[in-house]
């Protein structure tokens, strides 16, 4: 089918109902925020302390605070829909919907996923418009508008890239009874690797230069630092690339597994 | 048209053993077992027919309507609905087939119906008018005009029945799959559904197979049944055909003005005049069809009778007898 009109009713549908569930929602973003400066914020003192330095790896305290207000809210526009949103609908039947309306399973999901994205990233500048007003120093970092357009555009793709990561992770269900650790394990080493517990700039960098063979430091890293306007346009193209790329590639891979996993779908119950 | 040639589906399902030793085990071997759910199955269609499908749980009819309408594999075997094969999942084929399942919600929960009718009018491509033409039709017909802007997960399981029925036919298919479409209702709930499927079916005539435990609906809706039993089918042939060739009794029903002796009667009752059930008054008897004038006048004779009735047996009577006895023909 070409027309893809429907996708506008999903996404639009899919909003409504985040906005439902706003509770929710304001506990998750206010409580991640405080406690992400909090934690950032003592630790971080420590350790500049500890060093008597004002600068580390290029990280001044002000700029690393920023980075870990950033980078959870960056996971989660990544990571769109919770874990279960694919596998709970093979679980429970729902998965049906999409066999039997004339509409692409991939296309449904990506969109319902992207309206969450959409909502965590009208957070983001929310908490960067937080930061702004009362906290930054204006030393050490600035933001421009050129810079925060390519971030946008490139944390988009990679958000198609975590999709397609998600959606491996997701599929495995139509064999395994509970992918929930897969996933939660999947989203661990997709932060840890990818610099959201610490900054890349702090790993060895063997591992660092052994890292960029995998989709990882494309995921976080690379929006930070084309945020922080730390990256040559030509890098920045390169990297869009290798995330497209990436993105293609966890999409081959999940397409098999659909139209293996599709043979094994019982649809619940004889 | 629908066409079914050899179809079989195997499930394989793992074995575990209960308690706690048993998911250790489980972690480390699995026992798998085969379960075949559909076993060779052959079956036409024509266009407009209604079928009905009855079996016991577990029967296969569920797994059937699966494969037919593309949700599942089958093993092996062929099959052409409309021209299509079905798990090909054409959009083509989608939209002209739809299913509806008693036990399983396909309307987007926590939105209320019309936004669930408004997106498949998207997906479907339902021209404006036309669209609300048919939410019209089916709305007034379902009686539920009032509960389309409300939560689907908010309304009782009645109410969500018929929303479910709307959304599945909003699109007119040409092929419709019913999987216990009554099921859970109440009486009166039950009979709006059967009285819409009825009236749908005069106006748009599509191909219906019905899948149903209760036997009013396959009596008032299903010129032709088929019986499936452990996968296979044991009849398939026409309602009316069942009653002919199966009901081989007739029922006495009469009612006594004395109490005393009716062990006794039940006790002396000639064995080859039928079988005799008693509750409180009342007798029943299932009498051979060429003995039951005998039967009657034996009872007459014997008892002391107030009220006597003689009618055909129920479908449902006779359709238990067959499913108990296994494979039969049509001609037999």
């Amino acid at each position: 089918m070409n027309n893809n009109k429907w996708t506008q009713h999903v996404y639009a549908m899919e909003l409504r109902k985040i906005i439902t569930y706003r509770a929710d929602f304001w506990v998750n973003f206010i409580g991640q925020t405080i406690f992400s400066i909090i934690i950032s914020y003592y630790l971080w003192q420590a350790i500049f302390a500890s060093q008597g330095a004002t600068s580390m790896k290029g990280f001044s305290l002000d700029k690393i605070i920023f980075y870990y207000l950033m980078v959870p809210i960056i996971s989660r526009i990544q990571q769109g829909e919770m874990i279960g949103s694919i596998s709970r609908e093979i679980y429970d039947g729902s998965l049906n919907k999409f066999l039997l309306y004339p509409m692409n399973f991939y296309k449904y999901k990506i969109t319902t996923y992207f309206a969450h994205s959409t909502f965590y990233y009208v957070q983001l500048w929310l908490i960067a418009f937080v930061y702004f007003l009362f906290f930054h120093r204006g030393e050490s970092f600035n933001l421009s508008i050129s810079n925060t357009l390519i971030f946008t555009f490139v944390i988009s793709i990679s958000t198609l890239t975590y999709f397609m990561l998600h959606s491996i992770t997701e599929l495995i269900a139509f064999w395994a009874d509970n992918i929930w650790s897969l996933g939660v394990i999947t989203r661990f080493i997709v932060r840890f690797l990818g610099g959201a517990l610490i900054p890349l700039a702090f790993f060895p960098e063997w591992a660092v230069s052994l890292l960029y063979y995998t989709p990882f430091p494309y995921l976080i890293h690379f929006p930070m630092k084309v945020l922080f306007g730390e990256i040559e346009y030509s890098m920045i193209l390169q990297n869009t690339f290798i995330l497209i790329f990436w993105t293609i590639f966890f999409y081959i891979i999940s397409k098999v597994i659909w139209n293996k996993g599709k043979y094994s779908y019982t649809g619940v119950g004889i | 048209m629908i066409e079914v040639k050899g179809l079989t589906k195997v499930f394989k399902v793992h074995k575990k053993e209960p308690g706690f030793m048993g998911s250790v085990k489980s972690l480390f071997f699995r026992k798998h077992i085969s379960k075949v759910a559909v076993d060779n199955i052959n079956l036409t269609i024509n266009a407009g027919e209604i079928i009905g499908l009855i079996g016991a749980n577990g029967a296969g009819k569920t797994t059937l309507t699966k494969i037919l309408s593309g949700i599942i594999h089958p093993t092996s075997g062929s099959v052409s609905v409309l021209g299509f094969n079905p798990w090909d999942r054409k959009n083509e084929y989608r939209q002209q087939m739809s299913l509806i399942m008693g036990q399983k919600a396909q309307l987007w929960w926590d939105l209320p119906a019309m936004d669930g009718f408004l997106l498949l009018k998207e997906i479907y491509q339902i021209p404006e008018n036309e669209f609300y033409e048919s939410i019209e039709y089916l709305s007034e017909c379902l009686m539920i005009k009032d509960q389309l802007k409300v939560q689907v997960r908010k309304l009782s399981l009645g109410e969500r029945m018929k929303v479910e029925l709307m959304a599945a036919l909003i699109h007119k298919p040409k092929v419709v799959f019913l999987d216990e479409p009554t099921i859970g209702l109440d009486l009166m709930a039950q009979k709006a559904v059967r009285e819409f499927i009825k009236s749908y079916r005069k106006e748009f005539n599509p191909i219906m197979i019905l899948t149903s435990h209760y036997m009013e609906d396959i009596e008032e809706l299903c010129e032709r049944v088929v019986i499936i039993k452990d996968g296979s089918f044991i009849y398939d042939g026409s309602l009316e055909k069942i009653k002919d060739n199966y009901a081989k009794n007739k029922l006495i029903t009469a009612t006594t003005t004395e109490e005393k002796d009716l062990q006794d009667f039940k006790a002396s009752f000639p064995k080859e005049l039928g079988e005799v059930t008693i509750s409180e008054l009342k007798l029943e008897i299932h009498s051979p069809r060429e003995k039951v004038m005998e039967a009657a006048t034996y009872l007459m004779n014997n008892l002391a009778i107030k009220d006597l009735n003689i009618n055909e047996e129920q479908i449902s009577d006779i359709i238990e007898h067959i499913m108990r006895q296994g494979k039969v023909s049509e001609q037999q």
